[in-house]
Parts: C-alpha cells; sequence; structure tokens
C-alpha cells in the first residue's frame, strides 16, 4: 500500500482566514464594478459583504467557515482605529476659533438630531432608555464613508473640510453621551449611583490622557524617523496599534481615544511631522476592510422588528441635520446652498454606531439587541444611501473631481 | 468693426494699476485647493476695496486695484484688499499665497472654474491650460494715445529681465527644483501666441497687424495673445505680464513703483525704438534672468558687452530717482536697491526656506504666513 499521507485531507478543513481573503477579493471587485456608474465603491463592498452574509449557509455546505464574529471584529476595530485617528487629526482647533459660528453649528446639528430622534421613536412607542440611547448615536456621522467618499471624488471645498470636521465633533458628543447612558442604564437596572457615576468621567478624561501621551509620544518618534515614508506610515500605523490596544487594556472608550489621538497629533504637531505621513493608502485599504466586513457576520432575521424603526430614524436625522445645517450657513460664512448640502452630506451612519451598539450589548444584552436592531437596519440604510448622498452633494456643489 | 474694437482709450501717462493672481491654500497641508468661489462669496458680502475675480482655477483668485499715480496709494489699496482677503480666508480654513507656481501641486487635480470663457480656453489648450496654474502680477502703464503706448512698449523690451528677476518667485515646479528662479514664464512659452509683440510702433500699424490676424482666424480677441506685453486698448494702457506674483503686496507695489519710474524715464528722453535689432538679445536675455535671476548675464546690443543683471539695475535705479522723486515713489526704489543689494528676490527666500526645513509643503505654509503679515 502507498503512503498517500502527503496528500491533504479531504474535504479540506478551510481556515477561516481564506474566507476573509474571499471577501477582500469579493470586495475589490465589486467596488471596481459600482464605480462604473460613478458609485463611491464603498457601496460596492458593502453590497459584497452582504451578499457574503446571506451566503452563509451556503459556504457552510461546502465546509468553507463563515467568518467568525470574533475575527471580523477584531479586524473592524483595527480598521476603524485608523479610520478614526485620520479623521481625528483633520480637526482645526483654529478654525473653530476663528469661526464660532461653525462650533454653534456643530453644537445646534448635534442636539437637534438627537431630540428629533428621541421624540419619534418615542411616539413610535419606545421606551425612554433605548430611545435615548438609540437618538445618542444617531448623532455621529459615520467617519468611515466620510473620509472613503471625500477621498475617492478627491473632493476640496468648504463643504468636504465641514462635513469631516462636524464628523470628528458629532461623534466625540455621540460617544460622551452613549456614554452617559450607559451610566443611566446602570442605575435604572440596580438603583445605585455609587461607582458608576465615576465610569463615565474614568472613560472620558481616560481616554483623553491616554491620546494626548499617545500623540506626543508618536511626534517624538517621528521626529527621530525623519521624512522617510514607509517608516513614518509605520510609526503612525503602530502607534494607532498601541492606543487601540491600551484603551482595551484600559477599558477606555477606543474610539473616543483614537479620535482625539488624531486631533492631539494634529494640534501638537508644530513642526508638520504628521502631515507629511500621508495615509491615503493604508486608509483605503481600511476602508474596504471595513466596509466589507460591517455586515458580513449579520443575521438579517434579526432586523424584521426594526425596520419601522430604523426608517423614521433615518428621515428625522436628515431632517434634523439639514435643518441645522442650513440655519446656520450664513452666520458661518456659508452659502445657503451649500449649507443645505452640508446637512445632507452628514447623513452616513455607520462606524461608531455599530461599535457603540455593540459595547452595550456587551453589559446588558436585551437592552444592547433592541438598541443594536434598530441601529443596524438604519446603519444598513445610511451606508450605502448616506454615500450616495454624500457623493451628490460634492457633486452638485462643484467639490468632486469632475469625471 | 475692427477698428471699433481696438480704439484705444486716452488715459493719463504714468497711471499705474496692479492685477495679482493668488494662490488658494489648504491650511492642513499646503497644497492648492478650491475655495474661489466661497471666498469670493463671503467677500462680496460687504463692500470690500479694489476687485476681486474668480480665475481659471477654483484654486486661483485674481485681485485688482484701481487706477493710481502714486505708489503710497497702491500700496495701501492693496494692504486694504490683503486684510479683507485674509479675513474671510480665516473664517473658511483657507490660507492665500503668493508665488510664481505652486511648488508642488499636481497640475491634473486642477478644477476649471465654471465660465464658458474658461470652458473654452480649457477645451483649446487641453493640458496646457491646467498646466497653466501659475500666478502672475500683471501692472497696467497708463498711455496718452496708442503711438505713444507701442513707442513705449517696445522701449521697455530691454528692461524686461529687470522685471524677471526682481519678482522671480518660482524656483519649484511639480515637486522639483527648477533651477530656474522664475519656472512660470516657461510655462506661459508654451502657448502658441507668447513672447513679444511684433515690431509695430504706431497704432495704426497695430491695428493693421491685429486686422490681419484676426482676419487668418489666428485669433478673435486681444486676450488670445500672451505677450510679456501688451496693449490693452480699451484701458488705454500696456500691461507687463513678466512678474511673478510676489510674497507679499509691499514688493508687488515696490515692483509697480519701478516699472513706474522706469517708464518715466523713457517718456522724459523721448525714447523711440529705431529697429528690430532691440530683440536681437530678447530671447537669450530672458532666459538668463527666468534662469539665473539677479545672477544673470544681459548681453547690451548697443554696446555689444556682456553686463550683470544686479549691475544693470542698480545703475537704472540711479537714472530712475529723479523721477521716482517726483513721482513719490523714492521708497519703493529703495526696496528695489535693498533687495539687490541684500535680501535677494522670493525665489532665494523660497529656497533658503526649504533648505531650512526640507519641506515644499512648509515653503507653501510659511510663504503664506509671509503674505498675510502675521508671521508663521
Amino acid at each position: 500500500m502507498t503512503d498517500s499521507s502527503f496528500l491533504p485531507e479531504w474535504p479540506a478543513n478551510w481556515p477561516g482566514a481564506l474566507s476573509l481573503a474571499l471577501l477582500v477579493l469579493a470586495a475589490a471587485v465589486a467596488g471596481e464594478f459600482v464605480a462604473r456608474w460613478r458609485v463611491p465603491r464603498l457601496v460596492g463592498y458593502t453590497l459584497a459583504g452582504f451578499v457574503f452574509a446571506l451566503l452563509a449557509y451556503g459556504l457552510a455546505q461546502v465546509d468553507l467557515v463563515a467568518i467568525a464574529p470574533a475575527d471580523a471584529e477584531l479586524a473592524i476595530g483595527i480598521a476603524a482605529a485608523l479610520i478614526l485617528f485620520d479623521l481625528g487629526q483633520r480637526v482645526s482647533w483654529g478654525w473653530l476659533q476663528r469661526n464660532p459660528a461653525l462650533g454653534a453649528t456643530s453644537v445646534a446639528e448635534s442636539l437637534l438630531t438627537f431630540g428629533a430622534v428621541f421624540v419619534a421613536l418615542r411616539a413610535l412607542g419606545m421606551t425612554a432608555l433605548p430611545a435615548a440611547m438609540i437618538a445618542a448615536i444617531a448623532i455621529a456621522t459615520s467617519p468611515a464613508v466620510v473620509l472613503a467618499v471625500t477621498r475617492e471624488l478627491r473632493a476640496q471645498g468648504q463643504l468636504t473640510e465641514r462635513v469631516l470636521l462636524l464628523t470628528a465633533l458629532n461623534c466625540v458628543y455621540a460617544i460622551v453621551l452613549s456614554t452617559l447612558m450607559l451610566a443611566w442604564a446602570h442605575v435604572e437596572s440596580r438603583g445605585v449611583l455609587d461607582t458608576w457615576v465615576l465610569q463615565p468621567l474614568y472613560l472620558v478624561f481616560g481616554a483623553l490622557i491616554l491620546a494626548a501621551a499617545a500623540a506626543h509620544g508618536m511626534l517624538v518618534v517621528l521626529r527621530y524617523v525623519g521624512r522617510e515614508r514607509a517608516s513614518q506610515i509605520a510609526v503612525v500605523l503602530a502607534c494607532v496599534g498601541v492606543v487601540f490596544a491600551l484603551a482595551q487594556v484600559l477599558r477606555l472608550s477606543p474610539l473616543l481615544a483614537l479620535l482625539t489621538f488624531g486631533a492631539f497629533a494634529r494640534a501638537f504637531d508644530r513642526e508638520r511631522r504628521l502631515m507629511a505621513a500621508d495615509l491615503g493608502l493604508p486608509a483605503a485599504l481600511a476602508a474596504l476592510i471595513f466596509f466589507a466586513l460591517s455586515f458580513a457576520t449579520v443575521d438579517f432575521s434579526l432586523l424584521a422588528p426594526a425596520w419601522l424603526p430604523a426608517i423614521v430614524l433615518v428621515l428625522v436625522r436628515v431632517a434634523a441635520k439639514v435643518a441645522a445645517s442650513l440655519a446656520l450657513a450664513h452666520a458661518s460664512a456659508l452659502a445657503w446652498r451649500k449649507g443645505a448640502w452640508l446637512g445632507a452630506g452628514l447623513a452616513p451612519m455607520s462606524a461608531v454606531g455599530l461599535l457603540l451598539s455593540r459595547e452595550l450589548a456587551v453589559n446588558y444584552p436585551q437592552l444592547g439587541a433592541q438598541v443594536g436592531a434598530v441601529i443596524f437596519a438604519s446603519v444598513f440604510l445610511l451606508q450605502i444611501g448616506g454615500a450616495l448622498l454624500l457623493a451628490w452633494a460634492l457633486r452638485a456643489t462643484g467639490e468632486a473631481r469632475q469625471t | 468693426m475692427t477698428d471699433e474694437v481696438l480704439a484705444f482709450t486716452r488715459s493719463d501717462a504714468l497711471t499705474i494699476g496692479v492685477e495679482l493672481e493668488l494662490q488658494l491654500i489648504d491650511r492642513r497641508t499646503g497644497d492648492l485647493t478650491r475655495g474661489a468661489s466661497d471666498l469670493i462669496h463671503l467677500v462680496e458680502r460687504k463692500p470690500y476695496p479694489g476687485d476681486i475675480k474668480p480665475e481659471i482655477t477654483e484654486s486661483m483668485i485674481e485681485i485688482s486695484t484701481k487706477v493710481h499715480r502714486e505708489f503710497g496709494s497702491l500700496r495701501d489699496e492693496l494692504r486694504a484688499m490683503r486684510d479683507v482677503l485674509i479675513q474671510a480666508a480665516d473664517r473658511l480654513d483657507l490660507a492665500i499665497a503668493g508665488g510664481g507656481a505652486h511648488p508642488f501641486q499636481r497640475w491634473h487635480e486642477r478644477q476649471i472654474f465654471d465660465r464658458p470663457r474658461f470652458r473654452h480656453v480649457a477645451g483649446l489648450y487641453g493640458y496646457l491650460a491646467k498646466q497653466f496654474t501659475v500666478f502672475g502680477q500683471h501692472v497696467h502703464i497708463g498711455c496718452a494715445s496708442g503711438d505713444a503706448a507701442m513707442s513705449l512698449l517696445h522701449s521697455l523690451a530691454r528692461y524686461v529681465p529687470h522685471f524677471i528677476a526682481l519678482a522671480a518667485c518660482s524656483p519649484y515646479y511639480q515637486g522639483v527644483d527648477t533651477a530656474f528662479d522664475c519656472s512660470r514664464l516657461n510655462t506661459v512659452f508654451a502657448f502658441p501666441l507668447s513672447g513679444r509683440a511684433p515690431f509695430v510702433t504706431d497704432w495704426a500699424g497695430f491695428e493693421a497687424y491685429f486686422a490681419k490676424m484676426k482676419r487668418l482666424g489666428v485669433v478673435e480677441s486681444m486676450k488670445d495673445f500672451y505677450w510679456d506685453i501688451r496693449p490693452k486698448p480699451e484701458y488705454g494702457t500696456i500691461e507687463i505680464r513678466v512678474f511673478d506674483t510676489p510674497l507679499t503686496v509691499d514688493r508687488a507695489a515696490e515692483l509697480a513703483g519701478y516699472l513706474q519710474a522706469v517708464c518715466a524715464m523713457l517718456l522724459d528722453a523721448g525714447a523711440r525704438p529705431e529697429s528690430e535689432d532691440i530683440y536681437l538679445a530678447y530671447s537669450y536675455n530672458r532666459f538668463q534672468a527666468c534662469r539665473f535671476g539677479l545672477e544673470a548675464q544681459l548681453i547690451d546690443v548697443a554696446s555689444a558687452a556682456a553686463v550683470p543683471l544686479h549691475r544693470d539695475v542698480l545703475d537704472t535705479v540711479e537714472r530712475c530717482r529723479p523721477y521716482a522723486q517726483r513721482l513719490g515713489s523714492a521708497e519703493a526704489l529703495d526696496a528695489i536697491e535693498a533687495l539687490v543689494r541684500a535680501h535677494g528676490n522670493h525665489a532665494r527666500w523660497q529656497r533658503e526656506t526649504y533648505q531650512q526645513s526640507g519641506s515644499l509643503a512648509e515653503v507653501v505654509l510659511r510663504s503664506a504666513a509671509l503674505w498675510s503679515a502675521r508671521g508663521v
């Protein structure tokens, strides 16, 4: 008898990493496919992931392992970390000082979004806590979508810069507010205030201190590394990884830590060392992975009861953002027309929403499931719809590179 | 019909007006950015000095002054316009910079401003139109008649290298040191109707030339000529177009003051261009000035001798002094002299800044800080 042990076992035992690689491959192709109709590539990435989720059952039949949620979460987490850092470093404190009405626009659109979504969900019969939680998450515009779309269209101008700035700010509000909601959830379930008053404080200030220290450290290393591009990018990516890991170990909000890490890095960067490290390519790859995975592990049958509140949320949210940006357009030195488009450009939802509802689900599975379903359904609508709306806005205002 | 179009409007001799093409800069990256329409929209909300217009791309605006008799009032108006623009740009997080070219912009990313004439130009010239994202200072000099204009135009040809070298501020282009002090004019040279005006010394002759060119279909209007100096009959001026936009408005005013004094000297001497021989060394001298700036060696056709450009400028400054005194622009000549003797042109400033910082983005951002007159 011949020894055939050198041959692989059959049926083969495929590693989960293969599914991940195939998904990335499918996403890249789908992205180029939709780009032919001037649709942002992220729509293709997202749809590829969506199809993957639907095929999960079929995949199991050929012994191809579905992507493990833990793997997906780690990959999404790292991609999101880079995206949030990238957005954070676009925050210009100087601009907020020179144009105070811009800060007012930010606060107004966020408050109005929160209030309008909360009232609408209560009107649909939802209880106060989940409604407030969802409303807080709805404040945030998707950093991943706005960065991917503005980069893909090579957009430049007031609409572009303001969408990026207001997104960074409303993400911070959403993270802080939902942290407070978590504390509220705790008080409601256990009826004690004690240490849980300290938790939001620890979460917020801990993240800020970590971010400031990391920003300072990164700039020191960048100064040493000099102007070699590959080394600069490696340093930045490594620091993003360090902050992401430390935030998890210290039980701080990784989202807030990374966003403020980016903002501090820009603010401290007097010699403009960070600016030279162009993150274009790594950020584009992170975006692809992020979008492809965002729905690849979702069980859509669980979302059935969430579609009605989600559709209401989407409409109310977009209306609130448009109204606030329009109202403050003139005061913030913007033409009315661009003011309206600015609100529409803030429509996209994704990263922060999903990750925040995941944080909730860890501590409060029941509340998390209710909030998560509505957020997931809204994000599904506004990841694709919001990207299309933003692309439309950038083209309509002439800020996209004409193709 | 043609005669009507080219009727030369009389204007007061030696009046001056300045146009500056300016760069709109992203404060984060130092790259050119789109913002002309947003900036102009904001400035136009309130009354403002001078005139501010969009240019061929969204990353450029053009400002122009009223007509002035004196260097002092010209400089004051330019300063006032700068302050208005800086205030508006602050609210939009834009920076504004001078300089003849952006050191590292990628021309294919420029957006052509949405206006029929600009779209026509972009369609006709293709990549040249986008590559033409260069920034010049144009100075108008009033002339009493069309004949006087043509006479002055040719008499000035000898001084064109001075203007190029003093204003030169485009050493970097597409991310490299071009070795030129003024690389901008190389870009202008790619256009078919660039260079110098034909040797026609009276207005009737020029009208005849223009009519022929139009009949041939070579040009439609005066705007199709990209000459170093061209007549502008509707304003009653000649327009000197070889200056790179300097990094400060004060320098822009000083260059205009120097030009005005040279013109006064030429008018007083009753200078008449005798023969086309004055252009024998024109392209050579022009190249020398673009390439070497103040270090250029000029060939003087009259004496058949080579003269260092900086020497020639200092001599000219001395000969112009009495006229400058009368015109109130002695201060401008002092500044030009100091430039030649000590500071160097703005191309040198940009090269030194690059040596210090090692970054072209830094060169742009510090240039913008210099333009705002507020420091870094």
